[in-house]
């Protein structure tokens, strides 16, 4: 899973914390997700977009596998 | 009779770490710590100490059908530290790669863990014996250790 977080969260001038506050999870939480180490919940994941004022589709977006072999 | 002694060890310890889990708790929550990243970690280590605990009972066995004597008491104290050591102990790395960014993979982790833990204990067990037979007892845990390592590569890749 892809997603735009930083960029977003960049234009925005919002920190990882703040955004951690908006979503009320972890920053740890936030730093995984923007790494993409960790995919979200869909619940969360829609709190992120909302907390952007955007659409989840344009915060994340599935990638296939190149290597997936089915 | 009773030991007074282990009798408060054995409940205070108990006390003392509900009320560790208790505060640690409350303030984790003010600090929305416990989100669903947390979840997920602590999961992963409590399944990473099940393998763990299942590696060191099939040690215990081994050990019966080698003929060492083994009572209850030591056998279990020995079980419960296995499982919690290993529990705190995955809790910290996987929260410490995680803050890094890292991603950590149980399956691989569990894998290479228990192929290591089998060749040395085995090994160790065939030099004390002089018998060097007793390394072969490695070789189921060391194919379950393969199977995991697979297991974690292919979902790496995406295919299961």
């Amino acid at each position: 899973m892809e997603n735009r977080i930083r960029s977003l969260r960049q234009a925005k001038q919002m920190t990882q914390q703040d955004l951690a506050n908006k979503v009320q999870v972890s920053r740890q939480t936030i730093v995984a997700i923007e790494k993409e180490k960790y995919n979200p919940s869909l619940e969360l994941a829609f709190k992120i977009s909302k907390a952007f004022e955007a659409a989840i589709e344009d915060v994340f977006h599935f990638r296939e596998e190149e290597d997936r072999d089915d | 009779m009773i030991n007074v002694g282990a009798f408060i060890g054995l409940y205070g310890g108990a006390m003392g770490g509900l009320l560790g889990w208790y505060f640690g708790r409350r303030k984790a929550i003010k600090e929305h710590s416990l989100d669903e990243l947390h979840d997920y970690m602590m999961k992963t280590a409590r399944s990473f100490s099940w393998f763990a605990t299942l590696g060191a009972i099939y040690i215990f066995f081994t050990l019966l059908v080698i003929g060492v004597p083994l009572s209850a008491a030591p056998v279990l104290g020995i079980l419960l530290l296995v499982q919690m050591a290993t529990w705190a102990i995955s809790t910290f790395v996987i929260k410490y790669y995680m803050s890094l960014g890292v991603e950590v993979n149980i399956s691989i982790l569990a894998g290479i863990s228990l192929i290591i833990l089998s060749v040395v204990f085995f090994l160790i067990i065939a030099i004390l014996m002089k018998e060097w037979l007793f390394i072969l007892l490695s070789l189921p845990l060391t194919v379950i250790g393969f199977y995991f390592i697979k297991q974690g590569v292919l979902t790496k890749k995406g295919v299961t």
